[in-house]
């Protein structure tokens, strides 16, 4: 790793020469006397790459407080000494408990692992498994639970070949025979790997639960520990055979809602109840405080180990295009010269766009290259037959998308490229599957009480969020 | 300076090897929160909770990879945390569910100006935002986002430096509310107070040697935060910690002091419980009691308590030899078992009620029952406590944790006060440096600005006028509370001798204006230009009380329309007057002025006091100084 070597990492130019030649890096206990005499103890720490040069970090001994201090030639450094600070949990070894159910903690990264990275200033991924099992101690009462990394990447790396990646290794942890897996994941783009694993683990015997945390696990105010104990209670003990996210139910600290990945939206950028089930209910609950799980829509039952399905088949080649007024045709025709092989498209309303469009998805069309229209409002369906402009569309071969939402389409489409191929024989066949529903991706009626995220300003509201 | 009146323990300090410092917690005058843009308002405390939410916290490591000793105990008393909001009072962020928006500017800049008052030599160049961990709910993130400002300041207090260690700027927390008893797990915050800037100000420990000179240190302080123009007024906008240390004693802090005027009675208070556990240290010693005597082996003693309950169980530890030392008074009317069992109470959760010693039981156990199973001899003691089995069990761990502490005196830690007994209990572990962290959420801003000069010139701090002048600090606390302080800080500078004069017409003038109901503008080149004509003696103090009224109908004052307005007569009388001036001066050399003004008065029985006075001005027999 680069930080290993690099005496002192995050600084540059002469501040940077300045304490070579005072032969200091970091973790250096120093004193910084500058030249109006006023000087600082404290130990050199790294510092964010993207902050101004001349200037140290200090941790200060009395208080521990960090501050800054800039540094010119006048400035003169005396070394104390030499102390790195060791950013690792106690590593705990647990007994296996015959009673309780084995479960599998597979690592991805995000925010429910991560820790102070001294180089940007920010989050990354840096927990271990092993070290968040260290801090949430009282998961070891629940479950035998087994951690694992996969992966070390924030959410908005992930890939389409993660998602397979991940998908086998949980198969492999069903026929090692886990009771449930649970899987730690950046809460950005985990509605789409929960929609891509939901197609790809078929007659899933146990359950497979997706947890992260919009409050980091170096906050003690973080969600991190109660998904993770909630998700895992789930995993251990409840009778699911499908991918479910758990994430906070509202912003107190009480329960967990169980989503549907294919139905669910991150619509928050910060708060923990930031997950929302979209036109459904979710399909469930977790209370955190008595751990009980109560269900609010029906759910798969583990399936019969023997009837377990693994297919990853995908079709990487699949993109995103989301319409805007003005938008030119040429941005559809970009993506079909650059050889892709499906693209889902958000339209506006009930899934259009301009008539400008014609011609490009007469190419596509010709092309066997599927369009698949999603709706922008997320809540309700793409309709292509109510006006002019989506009868236009239709004859030139786009594929209504239902009430699929993006995240659910475009992992779909991937996989029903793999399993058709490119070109396929027809469109046909692609739209056949598309309007499939497999997994829940596509509801065929919407609930009275479906669209509803609130305003903030109903009569009532105060009680009403204080009883969710 | 006068000495306040409740010295009630005649201790002498000197002796006892006192040593205090103080931390100010005021909050800054902004015109919105450190990180967010709500109003820094509190709610009127008629107001109604509309929505409430429901947190708890765990700990965190600290940066160099340690878990603070301090936030473990915090979480083990597991609270959960019930935060109440108002309207539109608070926004998400406060809720903590929306990152911090850049800081306020004003607000640092507030902080340097501060800085640069207390003549700190080391302001920083760079402002770096650390986490300090709280668990006790007072915060939502389970941090509060606080930055040093400056280090290395001082104020001279009787010609003495008294160093202030740092100067820092920090998000306030939340306040507590609905609070019931120690034993609850469940506290309550209102979360208006949460996020309007803060500042801390640490003086050095050392520096200071009685309790007095500690409440003067927090009096000029706070007067200097309020006239300097960098802190609020109001309730509770500031706040004061103090720290105490007696030789052979440990550094305690007393959170949360509102009224400085108690600090000797809080000092002499904590004094004489750590004077109390060091002879309960002493005394233990003589028994021959070592740590290996006190152990947690907690034996059941369910058979000899009465009305138990299904789930309750009471388990006992032994404490060979320590007869009698729950008797020992800690403080005025606190025995040594209160000061054991309100901070069991605290950490566990256990109601004192459900904890009994051996000293004076409680009526619920049959003592010579739980004599018999413990096998006690005479001198032996013993702790009962009944609950939940878990719970039992980590209350007599933390007792005998606490016992044994008995035996090396006083424990470091950060208490409560009581302010109706003066007492304190038991708050927890004295935070240490490894509950600090950085803030990633809150970029580095760095500092250019011209921090030697940052200072106004009209303006001097309170800790330097009552070192130069002789002025007290309750005489400028007076001035202050007037109203007068930028008049009286300016005038001073001019006029070095008239100290007590101008202290004399500023109390003239404000018993008037208070007397009249006159309102007076923070700082006005009015008041100001008349208390220097005032001294200069080119305005008779006769006229004080007319010129306030006039300044308080016309907004101003001018003395040279004014002059011309009162010698408004005409030549003949002015001639008249002169004559008789002439005469009587002629009739006898040395007329003060005074006769003078009686004579005139008789002559010109028309005329007012102020034409005389005028008039005698004009002629110069009033000096102008």
């Amino acid at each position: 790793m680069v930080e290993a070597i690099d005496p002192l990492p995050g600084y540059k130019g002469k501040t940077r020469d300045i304490l070579t030649r005072e032969n200091i890096h970091v973790w250096s206990e120093i004193i910084v006397t500058k030249h109006n005499g006023a000087h600082f103890q404290g130990i050199l720490l790294p510092r964010s790459a993207f902050t101004a040069q001349n200037f140290v970090t200090l941790r200060v001994l009395d208080t521990g407080y960090n501050i800054g201090i800039e540094i010119t030639e006048k400035t003169l450094f005396q070394l104390l000494g030499y102390s790195k600070g060791n950013y690792r949990l106690p590593a705990i070894n647990v007994k296996r408990k015959e009673t309780l159910p084995d479960v599998v903690l597979l690592g991805t990264g995000g925010t429910v692992a991560s820790r102070l990275d001294y180089r940007t200033g920010a989050v990354l991924p840096a927990f271990t498994p092993e070290e968040l099992f260290a801090a949430v101690p009282e998961i070891q009462s629940r479950v035998n639970l087994t951690p694992r990394t996969l992966f070390e990447i924030l959410s908005e790396n992930f890939k389409p070949e993660f998602w397979v990646k991940t998908a086998e290794e949980i198969a492999k942890e069903v026929a090692s025979g886990a009771d449930g897996i649970i899987i730690g994941h950046g809460t950005d783009t985990m509605a789409y790997t929960g929609s891509a694993l939901s197609y790809f683990l078929q007659n899933l015997p146990i359950p497979v639960i997706i947890l992260g945390s919009q409050r980091s696990s170096d906050r003690p105010s973080s969600d991190a520990a109660i998904n993770l104990l909630n998700a895992a209670t789930v995993a251990g003990y409840a009778d699911i055979g499908e991918v479910l996210i758990s994430m906070m139910s509202s912003t107190s600290h009480k329960a967990d809602y169980l989503h549907r990945p294919t139905r669910v939206r991150k619509m928050h950028s910060s708060r923990r109840d930031t997950f929302r089930s979209l036109s459904v209910p979710p399909v469930g609950k977790i209370d955190w405080h008595t751990q009980e799980i109560s269900y609010f829509s029906p759910v798969r039952s583990r399936a019969n180990p023997e009837d377990f399905r693994l297919d990853t088949k995908i079709d990487e080649k699949v993109a995103i295009l989301y319409f805007y007024p003005g938008m030119n045709p040429d941005m559809l025709h970009s993506v079909i010269d650059l050889g892709y092989h499906g693209i889902v498209m958000i339209g506006t309303g009930l899934g259009h766009v301009s008539s400008e469009f014609y011609s490009v998805l007469e190419r596509a069309q010709e092309e066997l290259i599927p369009i698949v229209m999603v709706v922008q409002p997320l809540f309700g369906f793409a309709h292509l037959r109510v006006y002019e402009t989506g009868r236009e569309m239709l004859a030139r071969g786009v594929i209504e998308g239902g009430n699929m939402l993006p995240e659910a389409a475009y992992p779909k489409l991937a996989y029903v490229l793999g399993h058709t191929g490119f070109p396929p024989s027809n469109l046909e066949e692609v739209k056949t599957l598309m309007q499939t529903n497999f997994v829940g991706e596509i509801t065929n009626r919407e609930n009275r009480f479906g669209f509803s995220v609130l305003q903030g300003i109903e009569p009532g509201i105060e009680a009403l969020y204080e009883s969710i | 300076m006068q000495e306040p009146s409740a010295k009630s323990f005649d201790y002498n300090y000197k002796e006892l090897g006192f040593c205090a410092g103080l931390e100010i917690h005021a909050q800054l005058q902004s015109e919105r929160k450190l990180f967010c843009h709500c109003l820094p308002e509190l709610v009127p405390a008629t107001a109604h909770s509309d929505y409430h939410f429901e947190r708890y916290f765990r700990p965190v490591l600290g940066e160099l990879g340690d878990f603070d000793a301090g936030m473990l105990v915090e979480f083990e008393k597991q609270y959960r945390v019930i935060y109440e909001t108002y309207g539109d009072n608070i926004c998400t962020y406060e809720m903590d569910e929306t990152p911090p928006f850049p800081p306020c500017n004003e607000t640092i800049t507030k902080g340097f100006l501060l800085a640069r008052f207390l003549n700190c030599e080391s302001p920083v160049n760079e402002v770096l935002f650390n986490r300090k961990q709280y668990l006790d709910g007072s915060i939502t993130t389970g941090f509060q986002r606080t930055t040093i400002i400056a280090r290395d300041g001082f104020i001279n207090h009787r010609n003495k430096k008294i160093r202030i260690n740092n100067v820092l700027i920090e998000e306030d927390a939340a306040r507590r509310v609905n609070f019931h008893d120690r034993a609850s797990r469940t506290v309550y915050y209102n979360l208006d107070r949460l996020g309007i800037p803060l500042t801390e100000i640490i003086t050095n420990h050392l520096d200071c040697h009685d309790p007095f000179t500690l409440q003067n240190i927090g009096l000029v302080l706070g007067l200097g935060l309020r006239v300097l123009g960098i802190a609020r007024r109001g309730i509770g906008t500031v706040r004061q910690d103090v720290n105490i240390s007696i030789t052979g004693g440990a550094r305690v802090e007393l959170k949360g002091i509102q009224d400085i005027d108690n600090i000797p009675q809080y000092c002499d208070h904590e004094i004489t419980r750590q004077l109390a556990l060091l002879e309960l240290m002493e005394n233990l010693k003589k028994r021959g009691i070592k740590k290996s005597d006190f152990q947690a082996n907690n034996i059941d003693v369910s058979s000899a308590i009465t009305n138990l309950g299904d789930s309750e169980i009471a388990l006992a530890v032994r404490l060979s030899k320590c007869k009698d030392i729950f008797l020992k008074e800690v403080q005025p009317g606190k025995q040594f078992a209160e000061e054991l069992f309100d901070r069991i109470e605290l950490i566990t959760g256990i109601s004192m009620g459900n904890m009994s010693q051996s000293d004076s039981p409680q009526k619920w156990l049959d003592s010579h029952r739980v004599r018999e199973i413990l096998n006690l001899q005479i001198d032996d003691s013993f702790v009962v406590i009944r609950g939940t089995q878990k719970s039992v069990i980590h209350a007599l761990s933390r007792t005998i944790e606490r016992m044994n502490k008995a035996l090396v005196g006083v424990p470091e830690e950060t208490r409560r006060i009581n302010p109706k007994t003066f007492n304190s209990e038991f708050l927890r572990v004295i935070h240490g440096k490894d509950r600090m962290y950085s803030d990633t959420d809150t970029p580095p801003v760095s500092i250019s600005l011209d921090y030697p000069n940052l200072v106004p010139n009209d303006i001097i701090p309170p800790w330097e006028l009552g070192e130069k002048y002789p002025i007290s600090v309750r005489e400028l606390i007076f001035i202050e509370k007037v109203n007068f302080y930028p008049e009286f800080s300016y005038i001073i500078q001019k006029f070095p001798k008239s100290c007590r004069k101008l202290l004399g017409l500023i109390e003239r003038a404000s018993h008037y204006m208070e007397k009249q109901n006159l309102r007076k503008d923070k700082n006005s080149l009015s008041y100001r230009k008349l208390l220097v004509d005032l001294i200069t003696k080119r305005v008779s103090k006769d006229f004080l009380e007319e010129i306030l009224l006039e300044i308080n109908s016309s907004g101003e004052y001018n003395r040279e329309k004014r002059l011309q307005e009162l010698t408004n007569m005409d030549d003949d009388m002015y001639r008249r007057i002169k004559v008789v001036i002439a005469d009587s001066e002629k009739q006898s050399d040395e007329i003060t002025i005074g006769k003078l003004f009686g004579i005139l008065k008789t002559h010109f029985p028309m005329l007012t006091s102020e034409q005389i006075h005028s008039t005698l001005l004009k002629e110069g027999k009033i000096g102008e100084n």
